[in-house]
Parts: C-alpha cells; structure tokens; sequence
C-alpha cells in the first residue's frame, strides 16, 4: 500500500498542496485528474522525493518516511521500490536503450551485467523495442523513448510505478501505444499511480479515480462514480471542459 | 625607417624554441591543476551552505578582479616564500600554483556551465530508479557534460597557454623571457618579438586544430 499522508508542498508563497491524503491499495491503479497547477504531479513527485514535502508522511507498506524528519538512506530505499516514468521521458542520453534499461540494475541493484543483460532485453521485448535495443534514445520516437521508459521503470521490480502524465508530449498517433503497454503493465498487478489527461484509459483501466484541484482532493471514487456521478460542482465543470474539447 | 632583418628574424626562432618545454609545461600542469580546483569550485557552487557560499563568491570575485600579473608578483614574491612547505619547491611551481588558481577562477564557470546545460531531467531519471547523486553524476551527467565542455575549455587552454608568459616577469625562462633576454642584447626588438609572436600564433592554430577534432570525435557518438 502507498499512502500519503496530510502532504504539504509550498514553493515560494505558492502552496501547491494543501494537506492531501491519500492510499493507493497494493496492485491497484489510481488514476489523478485534474487542471493544470492543480498540484497532481507535485503530489507524485513527493511521493519517491523527488520533490520533499514540508511536512507529512509518505508510507510504503513497512517504509514510512517523515519529511520533517527523514535519513537520506530511506529515501534511496523508497526510490528502489517506486520507480517513475516522466513526461519527457528523462532517458539516459548517454546510454542506448539496453543500457537505459540495465543502468539502476547495475548500479543501485548490484546485479550481474549478465543478469540485467537478460531481465532487460526481455522488458525490451515486452514493449515492443526488440529490435531497437542498441539505439540511442536521440534515435527513437517519443513513443518508443516512452516505452523505454517504462522497461526501465519496471526494470527494479518495484512496489509500484508513479506515471507523470506520460502521453502528454508525444504525439496523438504514438498515444496508443504507449497506453497499451500501460494497460498491460496493470494487468500484472503492480500498484500504479498515473497523472493523465487521458479520460478513456482512466475508465477502463483505473480502480480510482482522484480529481484534485488548488492542491487539495477534490473527490475521489471509482471511474463510474467521478465521470458520471461526480459529487463535487468543480469536478463536473472540469469533466464536461475536458469532454467539450475531447 | 627600420631597417627590418629577415635574417634576424629568422634567426630568432630557434633559440626562442629552446624554451618551448618550459613554456607547454607552464601551459599543462596549469590547466591540469587549475582544472581540478575548478571541478572543486563547480560543486561547490551547487552547495546550498551559506559559508560555501560567501566563500565562494568572494574567492571568485578576488581572483577574477585582480590581474595575473599583480597576483603573481604577490604569491611568487610575497605569500609563497612564507609558507611552509610550497617555499622549498622550485620557482617554476610557484608561478604554476599562482597561475593555476588564477585560472581556475574562471574555468570553473566553464565547468558550471557545462554541468548546467545537461537538462536536469537526466539527474532526476537517475533519481527515480534509485541511484544517488554521485553515480548520477559519474554515470550519467558528466559524460554528458563532456559534450559542452570542449568548446570553451579549449578557450580556457588559449587563455592558460597565452597567460603562461607572464610568468616571465617573476623570472620564469620560458619562451617570453627568453626573447626578451635576446632582444636586450642585440635589440632587435622587431624581429624577435616578430618571431615570438608566430610562435605563439602558430601553437595556437594546432591547439585549435586538435580542439576542431575532440569536438568532432566526442559529439559523434550520440
């Protein structure tokens, strides 16, 4: 289980999250919505540290990391369990998509070069890039970069994935295939939290669904509950915006 | 009007080359050590310690707002002969320690910048699979750094290697006091300087020529 608990973020005078709480249950996916600077990618980021909260709790099953108060050792420890696939990919430039796959196999895992060789060419395979293995990503489209990007994300093995709105820099026609191996990556029970604007994946693929809005959450529920009976005024304005313009 | 020698100014060449070991050694062990303390300074410049952080400034501010001429008479004269174990060493590794933090003041923003232009997305890729910050760096962001680092650290090599003939003024018998010496005893100022100049310019282009190539042979790869 991922859990936030009353997570608080200011950058400046700007207080982008207001004390939200929140559990993603192990093997479930949580899809977050929400308009932009509505604090949903800060949130995702405060969970693996990237960005550290002002204060609250981040818990992951027997890892529980106060920001108040945290060592940096635990940090890297949560980070081995949650990895993350960004928005624009953040691949290594450096290193060909093998490479890519095997560096945190290598250097945080300690596992034999043979070993991640093996594991990495096989989530290569997974997504699809068999053949693009030696390609750097300058050499790929953003679809396929994206899909590196989630090989490497799973490549630890972790707990669970934090995605960042991970189509929202490709184009509409690498979309697909990027949703497709994340559809399949939930169906292998991995707890998956996403940051999307894609409404069609949410209501197929989510267990919950989270609108968060001026940093707080607004509503959350399963798709049925948020997209068609929204309790909430703020979330109905911004679903039938976001329908107006689909 | 002058009658110019161009049998004086080619005669001048040779002697002035017999000085050119000093000369490159100045050049290399400068950019070699100023190259480190620059490094140094470069991460500590991402230190978020106030005290590194005014000492920082001030050191750069020093070193970069005093001319090198000033600051060798001040180290090689003044503060080297003081100091316990630099003033056992010989004379040409004053001027090459002098030169070197002189240097360094200004290679360090080569390096910072350099480290800079790799997006910051590269370090927080590192981050998010678990790696700390020092395998990001070895690993990930300093090869990539190498990319933008060869352009203007083949300028601050320029800058070192023109530089390095102000140590002729604290009795350094490089190229510079070399010619000088020459000069003052048949005066022929025009033709040896002359001399001295081509020698420097013509360094120059090879260094730039191997500049030309690195840049080529590190971009190529991805």
């Amino acid at each position: 289980m991922l859990n936030f608990k009353n997570i608080k973020k200011s950058f400046g005078d700007n207080e982008v999250l207001k004390n939200v709480s929140l559990t993603v249950p192990t093997g479930k996916v949580v899809v977050i919505l929400g308009p932009s600077g509505s604090g949903k990618t800060t949130l995702l980021r405060c969970a693996n540290f990237l960005e550290v909260p002002n204060s609250g709790t981040v818990n992951l099953d027997d890892i529980s990391i106060d920001s108040t108060n945290y060592k940096k050792d635990e940090i890297y420890d949560l980070r081995k369990n949650v990895t993350m696939v960004f928005q624009n990919y953040n691949l290594f430039k450096n290193k060909t998509a093998l490479e890519n796959v095997m560096e945190g196999m290598i250097t945080v895992q300690r596992k034999n070069k043979a070993e991640a060789n093996r594991v990495s060419k096989n989530l290569l395979s997974q997504v699809g890039l068999a053949d693009r293995e030696l390609f750097y990503p300058s050499q790929l489209s953003g679809g396929q970069q994206q899909r590196v990007g989630i090989a490497r994300a799973l490549a630890l093995k972790p707990k669970a994935i934090l995605f960042d709105e991970p189509t929202a820099a490709l184009d509409p026609e690498l979309v697909g295939g990027v949703l497709e191996v994340m559809k399949a990556v939930a169906k292998t029970g991995i707890t998956m939290v996403v940051v999307t604007h894609e409404m069609q994946f949410a209501r197929e693929v989510a267990d919950k669904v989270v609108f968060m809005d001026q940093g707080v959450v607004v509503e959350e529920g399963t798709p049925e509950e948020v997209f068609d009976h929204p309790q909430s005024p703020r979330t109905e304005q911004f679903l039938s915006r976001v329908r107006k313009s689909a | 009007m002058y009658a110019f020698s161009t049998e004086k100014f080619y005669a001048a060449f040779s002697p002035i080359l017999t000085c050119l070991h000093v000369t490159l050694f100045l050049t290399v062990a400068t950019f070699v050590i100023g190259l480190i303390l620059a490094t140094a300074l470069a991460f500590m410049s991402n230190s978020k310690n106030p005290f590194i952080e005014a000492f920082l400034k001030i050191w750069l501010s020093f070193f970069r707002g005093t001319p090198v001429l000033v600051q060798l008479f001040f180290f090689v004269y003044g503060l080297f002969p003081n100091i316990p174990v630099i003033k056992t060493l010989p004379p040409l590794w004053h001027a090459v320690l002098c030169l070197s933090l002189a240097y360094s003041s200004y290679m360090s923003e080569t390096m910072r910048g350099a480290i800079r232009s790799v997006d910051k997305g590269q370090m927080e890729g590192c981050l998010s699979v678990g790696m700390t910050y020092w395998q990001a760096m070895k690993r990930i962001v300093l090869p990539q750094a190498l990319h933008y680092i060869i352009p203007p650290l083949s300028n601050n090599f320029l800058e070192v290697f023109k530089g390095t003939s102000l140590a002729s003024m604290v009795g350094i018998t490089e190229m510079m006091l070399k010619a000088k010496m020459m000069s003052s005893k048949d005066l022929r100022f025009m033709e040896t300087y002359l001399a001295i100049l081509f020698i420097y310019w013509g360094l120059n282009i090879i260094f730039s020529i191997i500049q030309k190539y690195l840049e080529v042979r590190i971009s190529s790869k991805y």
